[in-house]
C-alpha cells in the first residue's frame, strides 16, 4: 500500500526486514550506551523505545504490544535490573501511542513531538514509580530529563527511519504523476 | 515498486482480534507478575539465564565499538605516565617482598601455635582475579558486572575484595559474567568487627546518588564507637575471610531521645574498583560453604533456588542452613 504523509510525499511500503534490522540495531545501541556510561546514564534517551514507538505508530499491524513486551524484557536484561520493569513501561507507552495512532499520523514529525513527549513522560513516571515501589532507590533527578531528550530525538529518528520509504525524486516532465 | 515489499499473507480470519485495552492489560499484568516473581520467588532465574544467553551476541556486537574506543584511549596514554606507574608498582613490589618474607614466618608460627592450642587451622582464601567491566545501568541498585562467571568457578555469594578491602558480594552468576552487589547497595548487610574494641555488629548498605555509605544499626547509644574506628570482617558469617578491612567510622551521632546511636561508615574498598579478587565463601564448620553463601547473598530468596537447580549441591543442606539461620522452622540441622 502506498502511503501519503502530511507533506504529500508518496511513500513506498516498508520492508519487514528493515523493521527487524532497525530494532536489532537499536538493541545494540542500547547495549553500547549502557557500557559507555554505566550508572551515570539515567538521563540517556532510550533509543530502543523510540524505534519501537515509531514502528508501532506507522506499522501497528506489524509491531505491536507483543514486540514491546519482548524487547522490554531484553532491555531489562541489558540493564541487569528488575525483570519486567522496562517491559511494563514499553507496553504502556506503546498502547498509549497506538490508541491515538490514527490521530497522531495526521501530524508531521515535528508536530508529534509534544504528544510523543506526553506518552514518554507517562512511561518514565511509571518506570520510576515501579522502581520506588519495588523497594529500590531513587535514581536521581537526572532521570527526569530522559523523556525530554527522547522527545528531542523523535523528529530526526522518524526522518531517518522513513528514509528508505521515500520515493526517489524522478522529475519526468513528460509524465508528471 | 520493489519486489518483496508486498504482504503475501492471507488476510486474518478474525480481523479485529482482542482489543487494544485487553492486550495492554494482559501484557501489563504479565510484566507485573514477572516483577513480583523476580523479586520474591525463584521462578525467574532460568528465564534470566536464557535471555542472557540470547542477548550475548547482540551485546558483544553492540559493545565492540565502545570497547575499541576505550582501548584506543588507553593506548594513547602518555608514555611518561605509564613509566611512572610502572616505577611505583615496582617499588611497592620490593616493599611487599619484605613483608612477604615476614608473613611466611608469621604464618608458620601461627600454624604451630594454633596446633598447640588445638584451634581450627586458618585457611588462606584462594581467589580468582577478575576485571569489573562496567556498572549495571540499573539506577536503582548498586551492582557492577565482573568478567568471570560460573565457567571460571565463581559461585553465588562469593565475597569480592580489592586491594583495600571488601567491595561486595556476587549476587548473580552467569556463564561468563557475574553480577557483584556493592557494599553500599540497598539491602546489603555485612557482619563486621570493630578492630579497636573487638565488638561485633552488622553494617547495612546506605546508597545515595553519587556515592553511598554504610550504617551500623541497632547499636545502643552507649556503645563504644569512635570516629575513625576501623571495621573489619568478623569471620563469623562463613562467607568473608576474617579481618579484611570493610569501612572506617565516619560519624557517630548519639541522641538523647533515641536508644540507638547512629553510626555512619565509609567503605574502605573502592566502590569503582577495576580489578577485584573473587574468593569462594569461607564456609563454617559443619555447614556447607555454598549453603551459607546462597542464603546471605543480597538476593538470597530468588537466587537460592537458582543455585539449587543449577549446582550439584544437595537441596537439603540449603534448607537446613536456612532454618538454622531464620530459626523459624525450628528444625535446625547441623
Amino acid at each position: 500500500m502506498i502511503m501519503t504523509t502530511h507533506h504529500g510525499h508518496l511513500l513506498l511500503p516498508v520492508k519487514p526486514r528493515f523493521i527487524v534490522w532497525s530494532l536489532l540495531l537499536a538493541l545494540m545501541a542500547e547495549a553500547a550506551l549502557l557500557l559507555g556510561t554505566g550508572r551515570s546514564g539515567v538521563w540517556l534517551p532510550d533509543v530502543l523505545l523510540l524505534v519501537i514507538l515509531y514502528w508501532a505508530l506507522y506499522q501497528p499491524q506489524r509491531v505491536g504490544l507483543g514486540w514491546a513486551f519482548a524487547l522490554g524484557l531484553c532491555a531489562d536484561m541489558l540493564n541487569y535490573g528488575l525483570l519486567g520493569q522496562h517491559a511494563l513501561t514499553y507496553v504502556v507507552v506503546i498502547s498509549l501511542v497506538q490508541w491515538f495512532h490514527r490521530r497522531l499520523k495526521q501530524f508531521s514529525a515535528l508536530e508529534q513531538v509534544p504528544q510523543v513527549l506526553l506518552a514518554l513522560a507517562i512511561g518514565q513516571l511509571l518506570f520510576i514509580a515501579v522502581g520506588v515501589l519495588a523497594g529500590l532507590t531513587w535514581p536521581g533527578w537526572a532521570s527526569v530529563f530522559k523523556p525530554f531528550l527522547e522527545a528531542l530525538l523523535w523528529a530526526p529518528l522518524a526522518w531517518l527511519l522513513q528514509a528508505p520509504q521515500r520515493r526517489p525524486l524522478d522529475p519526468d516532465v513528460h509524465r508528471p504523476l | 515498486m520493489a519486489l518483496g515489499t508486498l504482504d503475501h499473507r492471507a488476510p486474518p480470519l478474525f480481523s479485529r482480534g482482542p482489543s487494544l485495552l485487553t492486550k495492554t492489560l494482559i501484557y501489563a499484568l504479565l510484566a507485573l507478575a514477572l516483577m513480583v516473581a523476580d523479586r520474591n520467588w525463584a521462578l525467574v532465574p532460568p528465564l534470566r539465564t536464557a535471555l542472557s544467553a540470547a542477548l550475548a551476541p547482540v551485546q558483544a556486537v553492540g559493545r565492540s565499538p565502545v570497547l575499541l574506543a576505550q582501548d584506543l584511549g588507553r593506548y594513547f596514554v602518555d608514555l611518561h605516565q605509564a613509566q611512572t606507574q610502572a616505577d611505583t608498582a615496582h617499588q611497592a613490589l620490593v616493599g611487599m617482598s619484605l613483608q612477604q618474607a615476614e608473613l611466611g614466618r608469621l604464618r608458620a608460627e601461627n600454624a604451630s601455635l594454633r596446633q598447640l592450642l588445638g584451634l581450627r587451622q586458618y585457611q588462606l582464601p584462594q581467589g580468582v582475579g577478575a576485571q569489573i567491566m562496567y556498572a549495571a545501568a540499573d539506577a536503582y541498585s548498586r551492582k557492577v558486572i565482573a568478567d568471570k562467571g560460573s565457567a571460571d568457578g565463581i559461585v553465588l555469594g562469593s565475597p569480592v575484595l580489592d586491594a583495600q578491602g571488601v567491595v561486595g558480594q556476587v549476587s548473580r552468576v552467569y556463564l561468563h559474567s557475574a553480577e557483584v552487589s556493592l557494599l553500599i547497595g540497598q539491602g546489603y548487610t555485612i557482619p563486621v568487627r570493630n578492630q579497636r574494641t573487638g565488638a561485633t555488629s552488622v553494617a547495612y548498605g546506605l546508597p545515595a546518588v553519587g556515592g553511598g555509605r554504610l550504617e551500623l544499626k541497632y547499636l545502643p547509644s552507649t556503645a563504644d564507637v569512635q570516629t575513625g574506628d576501623m571495621l573489619t570482617t568478623s569471620g563469623m558469617d562463613g562467607i568473608y575471610p576474617a579481618n579484611v578491612k570493610v569501612a572506617t567510622v565516619e560519624s557517630v551521632d548519639r541522641r538523647t531521645d533515641s536508644t540507638f546511636a547512629r553510626v555512619y561508615c565509609k567503605p574502605v574498598g573502592q566502590v569503582d574498583a577495576t580489578y577485584v579478587l573473587i574468593t569462594p565463601p569461607v564456609g563454617l564448620p559443619g555447614v556447607e560453604a555454598q549453603a551459607v553463601s546462597a542464603l546471605q547473598a543480597p538476593e538470597a530468596k530468588a537466587e537460592g533456588a537458582a543455585s539449587a537447580s543449577s549446582s550439584s549441591q544437595s537441596n537439603k543442606t540449603k534448607r537446613g542452613a536456612k532454618s538454622t539461620k531464620s530459626g523459624k522452622n525450628g528444625r535446625a540441622q547441623p
